[in-house]
């Protein structure tokens, strides 16, 4: 299997916390305040029985991909931070169901080339670019598992030819 | 130091100074204090609430910025960002190596600590 990795795969009560770190993130306000703490419970359980782990990584991977969202100012940092997964984060085993959560954004994709766009611009240097290696990675896994990069009306789209540079 | 044993220091590259470049040495210091990954876009978000009082999303929805781009906000917008991230940045730099946090998720929350202190501060000085 392409996805293979020396990543350990995170155990179900650190999952849990995980999905609960994301959650507060999405519903604080001001001040580090979570608002109505008690609706975590209601906004987990629509993913699924709780017993599950999958459940638990559904619902991880849909919180992150809106904060990745509602957190994006300049699409470019996607490419380099929110989305550029290296074996040694604690989200890389969720990598691509936090991309498939963020590519359900009716302009999901579009925000993700513009943030190509923006980084193959004359404002960053071939290093900056290089630093996106985990990204390019995750493209490329993709393409291997015909899980490309894809709008849900079915087209697919690939890198720009100078990306694979990179 | 050239090989002919002539040393001379090299002329100071400069740069016109641009939202873009600020937003980097924000970023930069974020990184030079630990911040993880998902460190830069939550100041982001912390900023965006305590100058704006919206979200991103919502700046970009009210200001009609086409894309996700900082430079299609309104000149005040961008302004205020980058004053904002400038004298985080400031701050961020005069913290190195004492931020302090005995995990990754402290390390992260003192990060927007400081972020969120001098976006209330910046806010004071905005006319809205």
């Amino acid at each position: 299997m392409v996805r293979a990795s020396p990543y350990a795969r995170m155990k179900l009560q650190e999952l849990k916390r995980r999905v609960k770190q994301s959650w507060n993130t999405l519903n604080t306000w001001k001040d580090g305040v979570v608002l109505q703490p008690e609706n975590f419970d209601k906004d987990t359980k629509r993913f699924g029985d709780r017993r599950y782990k999958k459940t638990w990584a559904k619902a991880l991977a849909y919180f992150e991909a809106v904060n990745a969202y509602e957190g994006c100012l300049d699409a470019y940092m996607l490419i380099l931070h929110d989305f550029n997964f290296t074996a040694d984060r604690w989200d890389y085993e969720y990598r691509h169901e936090i991309l498939d959560a963020f590519l359900m954004y009716p302009d999901g994709l579009e925000i993700i080339k513009q943030g190509l766009e923006q980084l193959f611009s004359a404002d960053f240097a071939p290093n900056e670019r290089d630093e996106a290696h985990g990204f390019f990675k995750m493209v490329e896994e993709r393409e291997g598992e015909r899980r490309t990069i894809g709008s849900p009306d079915g087209s697919t789209w690939r890198l720009p030819v100078t990306a694979t540079a990179a | 130091m050239d090989l002919l044993g002539d040393s001379q220091l090299l002329p100071p590259q400069r740069e016109r100074v641009t939202g873009a470049i600020v937003f980097k040495r924000f970023t930069q210091t974020i990184k030079d204090n630990g911040g993880s990954p998902q460190s830069y876009r939550n100041a982001v978000v912390e900023e965006t609430k305590e100058l704006f009082d919206c979200t991103v999303p919502e700046l970009y929805k009210m200001t009609g910025g086409k894309i996700r781009a900082r430079s299609s906000l309104p000149q005040a917008a961008q302004e205020a960002y980058m004053v904002n991230e400038s004298l985080s940045a400031n701050e961020l730099e005069r913290m190195e190596g004492t931020i302090g946090g005995e995990t990754q998720e402290e390390v992260d929350a003192r990060i927007l600590g400081v972020v969120r202190e001098q976006s209330k501060q910046t806010r004071k000085w905005l006319p809205w």
